[in-house]
């Protein structure tokens, strides 16, 4: 079973309440926009925010999970009787355990599996678990269960799943789902049209999202009550999934994250470690805890799919783009997922005539997960460094050719308007910023030590919407209590839900205690993810502060005896705008004090019909690289970024730079390494898996913030950043590394290898 | 069996009785209950579970910054333990207000392992300059941040601290004064400084050093045992007579550090620095490299280019054997069962030149995919010795002796360099796998064995073209 939704919601729109009012727009903001540290900042350096890793309870047992080694096996017998008898261990499961019968892993309504399968599809699948006094036991305990399989033949290969005679990862083929494809226009003619045309096929490796808080969870029964401690980027889909599963109302299940360690995109889910935990927790009644070994954090929560992509576009000589032809190829995994990349190829540039199609197949390994801008980095890298190639081939500067050929509405039938679209001010204002010209200029294509400079553009197609429901309540002291559901997931989510709230009532940041990520005592919200939580939730935020803020002025109106349209509060005071004279302290709003509270609700607006909102961003980048052993040295990276009002400055740009690294990572130095014989994944640590370190990164860094507030979208004018921060960045270092070298690595790492070979070939060629 | 194990913890003494293998990382989140020091992978490869050691010596306190997921408690009798709620004022104190005023704390889990690390940084650092500060902050991992954030509050840390502490004065007690250290910590390591050497860290089961290979390896044959511990950083690196003797349990980072082997080897710190992490090379001995046998193990490739005797102990007595006769075969060893090496000596000779390469997918942090080390003595213009070694491309760490014959008698010229590089290309046996084609192996050993020569002999445009 998985949730109903990642971070998209499905289906119509729900209904939403109206707002008790709704906030103006700001005329100019004090705190908005300025640069906060975060709320929790004591917690968080101190080592005293507790997260979910940390929970422990007296009592508490440690769970283990057995995993297939097999790439693809029956599961034939499973003998638990040694591992029951060992010292410790109070349970154990498997899917002859009665209430295991769980179906799992949902597309389209129906479910390919189930908690324990009885055929495993990758190295990795979930076999049995264990709960015992201590983790060493329980590992124990896990290795002692004898487990006898047929091994089947597996495919882990994308392009040989669709070969004739492929193993079936699932009865009916390997292909999940049909193609997606996407046309416009006449695709031969607009080749036709075209002076020039440029060809080529690019690949991406399969990326983890490896969040430094493993995956896990601790779950504590109470009677038929069940509260689980998860490190999840949204309580509520995982109270919404153990809820069926344990066929109970979701008011007895209370989930809580106030802290949770990194998800990007692999902690959306429910995962099944949870649901083993409250199982095994239910047979005990102990509390369980289950945390993943981080080898299998590697294998089983979730990656990036590694795609191929074959990108074929012309352009006129005077540089419009006149046909694309695009084909992307990806693996699910084992279980379905869409691993498609080409929505920047068929929105990002105008271009009439347009073949775009996307086909994903199921391998024998780890399922793909959505990870930070699913599909976006692997389109922009295939996109991106197409379009640096056609420029070159028709003599224009690459960033006036993207300029050129910028889409400024959706190349939907019919199109549609963006409500707030400034790629155009990202690629000019950053290249001014960056010094696009000058670097250029300094470009060095011989030597040992060549440098280059690269550029590359996207949106991101999703901005968030509705449900989302705030409550922030004022105390007579002045001070505020802010509630909300979303999960703070390292973004700042709660630190830019108080400056909202005080921007708002004009109460000092650390005058509010933010309340969040917890399913009997906050607000629904939508899990963290998708850059949606700043536009789904922030406009809820305002909204309810808006409705407390109303409140007080209709109370203050009429101890001072003017219309409450006439009011403001400024430090504190409720002050008239008309007679200066006439002002109160909030504090001293009667209603307030023998009230005891003002409380306000807010709900997040439907979107407005008939546009679409993209956040979109434009990197500039500047490397060396060292011909004589293939290492790349990043020199500099700036990030032009329009996601619309900027909220918290500091954290914008901190956001801007991780995804910075992410994107290095896909760029660089990051790989899923499976192995031909076996299957399994050989580089499952942080060893042989290259996380960029704090040596790999840029030497310098710098983030542009456009800050055009989107006010036809919502209420605070915000568009996210978390995926656009990521999507370009790859794709901008392969363009730098292709102006140093004079030669285009297409396939992504760029490790020394890559690029050794690629510099070794091209002395042969010369 | 399990072991009263006294420690200094934080501001407290502290008695456990636990095992003593039990990783340190375990008895703090779990004996001690203190949460702040997270763990995200215990193979030492992330560094959320960094706290500092400070281990007596003469009247001193030497803080050092280590993984505590691969050192066993018993390791830490005796000494100052200083986790993150150690370096915490109670309030947001001159260490952290940086990191909190560069939002450099996203979601959190790796801040504790990055502050704990700087610290260690500050106590030990010979300069306020970033670079090494970076470098020491190579071994903890963020997925959120891509260090911008780290690396401004770093910097504003250092400049601070520049003009305000002496790095001649005692620096301990500087960053106390200046609110870095909270003052409980003074009393504390008085503490430690009074604490008896600790003995009782002899157990039966099984030698353990470092651990920092044993550990991940074999972590349930050390966390419930009675570890008999190979103290380390006892005996250090000396100089006798003719030879550099290193005692067994050096770490990398005594290596790094060593006054004596810079004197005859040159500076080390560039060489150091491309192994592993700061945290794993306090920790990590140079016989453990040589027993783990890794055809890739850094030092091992650097002692073969020395070529260096080993002195082993067991109970059968002393034996001396070359390090270049150590390996039999993969990851078979001329080793016996219960010895140990002792020492390492290599012979002094002056004017021996000395370099070291590697290159891997990532700079830091990292096995290497092929390193190679080289130790050229000149006379008269032309190469009189030669010691060349090359990892990660057969199935042992492999001494280039045919390279090395190649060498005697020629002119460090760049008709030289190639012919070695090619040389050592040829005597290479590198396979495929993980870290790369035996093709680009021996590509890779080639671009290396010149880099030996641009380095230690400064050729440069010279190796650029490949001769016909």
């Amino acid at each position: 079973m998985t949730d109903r939704h990642d971070y998209h919601v499905n289906g119509p729109l729900p209904e939403t309440p109206d707002n008790d009012a709704t906030a103006g727009a700001w005329p100019k903001t004090t705190v908005i926009g300025s640069r906060r540290s975060r709320v929790d900042a004591y917690e968080r350096v101190s080592g005293t925010a507790v997260y979910p890793h940390d929970v422990s309870l007296p009592g508490m047992l440690h769970g283990a999970i057995l995993r297939c080694p097999h790439a693809h096996a029956k599961v034939l017998s499973i003998d638990t009787t040694a591992a029951e008898k060992m010292a410790g261990v109070h349970a154990v499961i498997t899917r002859a355990t009665p209430g295991t019968d769980i179906p799992w892993y949902e597309r389209g309504g129906t479910f390919s599996s189930t908690l324990f399968d009885a055929t495993c599809r990758y190295a990795g699948e979930e076999v049995a678990a264990v709960a015992a006094e201590t983790p060493l036991q329980a590992a124990d305990a896990v290795r002692a269960i004898e487990v006898t399989y047929e091994v089947l033949p597996f495919v882990i290969d994308d392009a040989e799943a669709l070969a004739p005679g492929a193993p079936a990862v699932h009865d009916g083929g390997n292909m999940v789902g049909e193609p997606r494809l996407r046309e416009r226009g006449d695709l031969a003619a607009g080749f036709g049209e075209a002076d020039a045309v440029v060809e080529r096929t690019y690949r991406t490796e399969c990326q983890i999202h490896a969040p430094m808080e493993p995956h896990g969870s601790v779950a504590r029964w109470d009677g038929n009550r069940l509260t689980v401690w998860d490190s999840t980027q949204g309580v509520f889909p995982v109270q919404e999934t153990l809820a069926r599963v344990f066929a109970l109302p979701m008011s007895n299940i209370r989930v809580i994250g106030h802290y949770m360690g990194g998800g990007f995109g692999a902690k959306l889910e429910t995962g099944k470690y949870t649901v083993m935990a409250a199982i095994m927790a239910r047979m005990t009644a102990r509390p369980v805890k289950i945390f993943l070994p981080r080898e299998d954090c590697f294998t089983a929560t979730g990656n990036r799919p590694a795609n191929t992509m074959t990108i074929k576009i012309g352009a006129r000589s005077d540089g419009t783009l006149t046909a694309i032809d695009y084909h992307s190829l990806g693996a699910a995994g084992a279980y379905a997922y869409g691993a498609d990349t080409s929505s920047l190829a068929v929105y990002l540039y105008r271009c009439p005539n347009l073949r775009a199609e996307d086909v994903t197949v199921y391998t024998n390994a780890g399922k793909a997960r959505p990870m930070r801008a699913p599909g976006f980095p692997q389109g922009a890298w295939a996109l991106e460094q197409a379009m640096n190639e056609l420029a070159a081939k028709v003599g224009i500067d690459p960033i006036a050719f993207r300029l050129q050929n910028l889409a400024t509405e959706l190349q939907s039938d019919p199109p549609m308007p963006y409500t707030s679209y400034q790629l155009a001010a990202c690629l000019e204002n950053g290249a001014a910023a960056f010094g696009w010209q000058e670097a250029a200029e300094r470009r060095v294509t011989e030597g040992d030590i060549r440098r280059g400079v690269g550029a590359a553009a996207c949106f991101w197609g999703y901005a968030g919407g509705p449900p989302s429901t705030v409550v922030v309540k004022l105390f007579a002291d002045g001070s505020a209590n802010l509630n909300l559901g979303a999960s703070d997931i390292g973004t700042g989510t709660k630190t830019w839900a108080a400056m909202i709230v005080a921007e708002e009532l004009g109460v000092p940041v650390d005058r509010i205690q933010v309340e969040n990520a917890d399913t009997a005592t906050g607000q629904y919200a939508t899990p963290s993810g998708g850059s949606k939580t700043v536009p789904s939730d922030s406009p809820a935020v305002l909204a309810a502060a808006a409705a407390v803020k109303r409140q007080l002025l209709g109370f203050a109106a009429e101890q001072l005896e003017v219309e409450p349209g006439d009011l403001e509060i400024r430090d504190g005071e409720v002050v008239s705008r008309s007679d200066g004279e006439k002002h109160l302290a909030v504090t001293a709003v009667e209603m307030l004090g023998r009230r005891g509270l003002i409380m306000g609700t807010g709900y997040r607006d439907p979107n407005p019909e008939g546009s679409v909102t993209f956040p979109c961003a434009a990197q500039f980048c500047e490397v060396e690289v060292d011909t004589r052993t293939g290492e790349i040295r990043i020199l500099r990276f700036l990030g032009a970024h329009d996601s619309g009002r900027v909220l918290n400055r500091l954290t914008f740009d901190n956001q801007v730079f991780g995804g910075m690294a992410m994107g290095i990572g896909l760029g660089v130095t990051e790989e899923r390494v499976l192995d031909r014989r076996t299957g399994r994944m050989v580089n499952a640590n942080f060893h042989d898996y290259k996380v960029p370190t704090i040596l790999d990164v840029a030497d310098s860094h710098a983030c542009l913030a456009i800050d055009v507030p989107d006010e036809a979208f919502n209420s605070t004018g915000t568009k996210g950043l978390g995926e656009p921060a990521t999507i370009p960045t790859a794709a901008a270092i392969a363009n730098a590394v292709a102006d140093a070298l004079g030669i285009r690595v297409t396939a992504a790492p760029l490790t020394p290898r890559a690029i050794l070979e690629a510099v070794g070939s091209q002395g042969k060629e010369a | 069996m399990s072991r009263l194990i006294s420690f200094v913890l934080n501001a407290s003494t502290v008695t456990f009785d636990v095992p003593a293998g039990r990783p340190l990382l375990d008895v703090i989140r779990g004996d001690a209950d203190l949460k702040g020091t997270k763990h995200a992978c215990r193979e030492g490869d992330c560094g959320s579970c960094v706290v500092l050691v400070g281990e007596p010596t003469g009247g001193a306190v030497r803080y050092r910054a280590v993984t505590s997921c691969l050192m066993p408690v018993a390791a830490a009798s005796g000494c100052h333990i200083i986790t993150i709620e150690g370096l915490d004022p109670g309030r947001i104190g001159p260490l952290q207000r940086p990191f909190v005023d560069e939002g450099a704390s996203q979601c959190g889990f790796c801040t504790p392992g990055f502050l704990v690390s700087l610290a260690g940084h500050l106590l030990n650092c010979t300069t306020w300059d970033v670079g090494p500060a970076f470098n020491s902050l190579a071994g903890n991992i963020c997925r959120c941040t891509g260090y911008a954030s780290i690396q401004r509050a770093t910097a504003r840390i250092l400049g601070t601290l520049r003009h305000r502490v002496d790095l001649d004065e005692p620096r301990f007690a500087a960053l106390v004064r200046e609110g870095f250290l909270p003052s409980v910590l003074r009393g504390a390591r008085a503490l430690a400084l009074g604490l008896e050497p600790s003995t009782d860290t002899h157990g039966v089961d099984r030698p353990v050093a470092g651990g920092t290979d044993l550990y991940v390896q074999r972590p349930d044959d050390f966390s419930f045992a009675d570890v008999a511990l190979v103290p380390t950083r006892r005996g250090g690196i000396r100089i006798e007579g003719g030879e550099i003797v290193f005692a067994g349990s050096a770490t990398a980072e005594d290596m790094k550090r060593s006054r004596e082997l810079a004197a005859e080897l040159g500076d080390m710190t560039g060489a150091m620095d491309l192994m592993g992490s700061l945290p794993i090379r306090e920790r990590a001995t140079i016989a453990g490299n040589f027993v783990n046998a890794s055809p890739i193990g850094d030092m091992t490739a650097m002692f073969m280019a020395l070529d260096a005797e080993l002195e082993l102990v067991g109970d059968g007595g002393r034996r001396a054997l070359p390090l270049r006769s150590f390996y039999l075969g993969y990851k078979n060893l001329d080793l016996r069962p219960g010895e140990l090496i002792d020492s390492i000596r290599i012979k002094r000779r002056p004017g021996l030149l000395f370099n070291f390469e590697k290159v891997s997918k990532r700079t830091h942090l990292d096995i290497a995919s092929v390193n190679t080390a080289a130790a050229l003595r000149l006379e008269n213009g032309v190469i009189v010795e030669a010691g060349l070694s090359a990892g990660g491309v057969a199935p042992v760490p492999l001494a280039l002796v045919g390279t090395e014959a190649l060498l005697i008698g020629r002119s460090p010229d760049a008709e030289t360099a190639w012919a070695a590089a090619h040389s050592a290309a040829a005597e290479a046996k590198p396979i495929d796998d993980v870290r790369g084609s035996a093709v680009y192996k021996r590509l890779l050993l080639r671009q290396l064995v010149l880099a030996h020569f641009q380095v230690i002999f400064g050729l440069a445009d010279e190796l650029v073209e490949v001769p016909a």
